[in-house]
């Protein structure tokens, strides 16, 4: 499941985890370094104190005498074995070695080990270990052995030695640690600090899980809205004041509804031009039914079946007329777009519709200007449609014995088109109506879509259209088809 | 009856024409809005069939005149709009009657005959005065019970006179009756129909009015 909430808290609790874990990473290494700091100051100091202690001409029993005590204090037992009742979990993983500058050792603690010394880069060393504990033949100087700090790995163990020498009696102290103590208290400071944080991130997940909710709460009251609608309901989203996030998502969605709304109020009023307009030819086609049922002889029948015929074909135009429209409709129309010889094609449109000016008396002429390039990317049956209607339109409009004249004019970044006719002409505050669905000037033939549908198919083409006064004294359409290549085809 | 069609479009007026002639009515045509006004308000006519999508000016807005005016002329509305709400605005217009088309030319000549009898105030189909009847819906007329066989325009005149009895109709009026505006006007020739008239039914039923025009008087 996809959500929001569980994404963030996700996101959240991922975040606060990686930056603990780098926290206490940190944190870790931060306090092993002052531990060892500490530790290794303790070291130093009791080199410092063995030193000061031990003389190099102590008697034997004295030096036995200190062993002992030694061993006891840092051996974590007393004399008779028995553990220290104050004895602390850090203590007794200290070990001591005095040498002399032979590398003979004058004293060495139980809890020394003894073997750390092979770890020791000192083969002068190694060579003095068999004889620990012996009264020490002649052995190989240390002078030269480097001082100070130094780790090594004693049976499985890790171990922080400290050598210091002691110049005045050329003694060598060796301080000897177990480093795990430090390793361990480190881990433990670092792990202190860390066990609030992850006992609080279940605490932490639980208001993060809250606050999200909460943050959420206008996208839920806007999702409880749009469900509280009725499922037809196409009317805006009335709201309150709106996040801004969600300002954008408000707008979008009632400018889908606007134009939901305007496509449906426009279908609705398609629907109800269209029905009727198909009312009037049916009524003219009953009545000239009933005309010729009534007739009182055989040559006004004739004449009333002769009218019925035209009024079939007139209602079948409308039909025809209406379906064009519909299939122009946004959405319904797919442009077949592909490169045109506007002056052909005009000419041949205008060949087929010569008998309609020639009924007429009219006379349709073709004439053309500008350089010869009529190529132009439109769909022909648009095009064939438009002047259909365009020249149909000037030839019923422009009396008996008329002219009627189309003009083509290509131009370096258009064609023009042009119908002139010498009719009557349309005054200048009708234009804009004119092409209104079922607009109609005057006592009506048609079904007043003709310039309905060249308006449509003007804007399909992303092309102009304009009305003015004909030359001929009558009204010119034109039609400017602006040259497009099939990139910049919509 | 003189009727006045107003309706744009060609084929329909022609045919609504065509249709109503035979039924006893003198159709005057005309096809937009503001020469139907016009008409209206300068020439008397008995009824008015008005279709409401007009050029020029929109038949609800020639209704709306016609009323303001207080022109009682009876008016039958034609329109294929044919929701409850626009009949309604058509009847509160002042429409007298609603037809929805596409309507039937038998019920169109029903509505017009029904609609002219109430305007003359007749609550019977069949109009009576002394010994005539004449039937609109069959264009029978009779004398004392016996059919009389009428010429077109006498029943046209006869029809015309009976349905406003004591009223003077002036020779203007009547010419207007027989002919409407596209029918030439024979000289004399109403004359000639009042005499026939006459001689068909009663010498006393239609009285001449000298100069003026005629009168058939109020029944007893």
């Amino acid at each position: 499941m996809n959500s929001i909430r569980r994404r963030t808290l996700m996101l959240v609790l991922g975040l606060l985890g990686l930056t603990l874990s780098l926290i206490s990473y940190w944190s870790y290494g931060d306090a092993r370094h002052e531990v060892e700091e500490v530790f290794d100051a303790e070291l130093l100091q009791t080199a410092r104190l063995v030193a000061g202690l031990v003389g190099r001409d102590m008697a034997v029993t004295e030096r036995r005498a200190l062993q002992a005590a030694l061993d006891e204090a840092i051996g974590g037992q007393d004399s008779v074995g028995q553990a220290w009742v104050d004895a602390h979990q850090y203590e007794g993983k200290l070990g001591l070695l005095v040498m002399d500058g032979q590398g003979v050792a004058l004293l060495h603690s139980a809890s020394s080990p003894v073997s750390a010394f092979d770890q020791l880069p000192l083969a002068q060393l190694r060579a003095a270990t068999p004889s620990l504990s012996g009264t020490g033949a002649a052995a190989p100087t240390l002078a030269g052995v480097a001082t100070g700090f130094r780790d090594v790995q004693l049976n499985q163990q890790a171990w922080r030695l400290f050598l210091l020498h002691d110049p005045t009696d050329d003694l060598w102290i060796l301080v000897s640690e177990r480093a795990d103590v430090r390793g361990e208290l480190a881990a433990k400071i670092a792990l202190r600090s860390l066990v609030p944080d992850l006992l609080g991130l279940p605490l932490v997940a639980l208001l993060v899980w809250l606050a999200v909710g909460w943050g959420l709460s206008p996208l839920q009251s806007m999702v409880r809205l749009l469900k509280s609608r009725a499922p037809d309901s196409l009317s805006p989203l009335v709201v309150g004041p709106v996040p801004i996030e969600l300002e954008a998502m408000v707008a979008s969605i009632n400018r889908l509804m606007m134009q939901a709304n305007e496509l449906l109020a426009r279908e609705r009023r398609f629907l109800a031009y269209a029905a009727h307009e198909l009312r009037t030819p049916l009524t003219v086609l009953r009545i000239q039914v009933h005309n010729a049922a009534h007739a009182p002889d055989a040559c006004d029948r004739s004449e009333a079946l002769k009218q019925l015929d035209s009024s079939v074909l007139r209602a079948s135009r409308v039909v025809a007329q209406l379906l064009t429209l519909a299939r122009l409709e946004p959405g319904a129309a797919e442009l077949d777009l592909k490169p045109i010889n506007m002056l052909v094609r005009v000419r041949e449109q205008l060949a087929e519709l010569t008998p309609l000016a020639l009924g007429r008396h009219q006379e349709l002429t073709l004439e053309a200007s500008g350089p010869d390039h009529w190529e132009l990317l439109v769909d022909a049956h648009c095009l064939d449609v438009l002047l259909q209607n365009l020249v149909s339109n000037a030839v019923h409009h422009t009396p008996e014995g008329g002219q009627v004249v189309v003009r083509l004019q290509a131009e370096a970044d258009a064609v023009t088109l042009c119908v002139q006719d010498s009719g009557p002409g349309v005054p200048a505050e009708q234009r804009g109506q004119v092409f209104e669905p079922f607009f109609r000037q005057g006592p009506a033939q048609g079904a007043g879509l003709g310039l309905a549908i060249v308006a449509r198919i003007v804007e399909l083409h992303a092309a102009r259209i304009s009305l003015d006064d004909s030359p001929l004294g009558g009204l010119q359409v034109c039609v400017r088809w602006p040259r497009r290549t099939a990139e910049d085809a919509p | 009856m003189r009727i006045l069609l107003v309706e744009d479009d060609i084929a329909l007026g022609e045919g609504i024409r065509i249709a109503l002639k035979p039924e006893g009515y003198t159709v005057d045509w005309l096809q937009d809005g503001v020469s139907a006004l016009h008409a209206l308000t300068h020439e008397d006519f008995d009824l008015v069939v008005l279709d409401l999508g007009l050029p020029r000016m929109a038949g609800l807005e020639v209704l709306a005149a016609l009323r303001a005016a207080h022109n009682p002329i009876p008016v039958l509305v034609l329109t294929a709009r044919d929701s409850t709400s626009d009949r309604v605005a058509g009847l509160d217009a002042g429409a007298d009657d609603y037809l929805v088309k596409p309507f039937d030319v038998d019920e169109l000549q029903a509505r017009m005959r029904a609609l002219l009898r109430r305007s003359f105030q007749r609550s019977q189909p069949l109009i009576v005065h002394g010994q005539v009847s004449l039937d609109p819906a069959s264009h029978e007329v009779c004398y004392a019970g016996q059919p009389v066989v009428l010429q077109r325009k006498e029943y046209l005149l006869l029809h015309q006179m009976l349905c406003q009895p004591g009223k003077v109709h002036t020779r203007d009026k009547l010419v207007q009756v027989l002919y409407g505006w596209n029918e030439e006007v024979e000289s004399n020739a109403l004359d000639v129909h009042i005499h026939h008239l006459r001689k068909k039914l009663h010498p006393d039923l239609i009285r001449t009015v000298r100069g003026v025009g005629y009168i058939v008087d109020k029944a007893e």
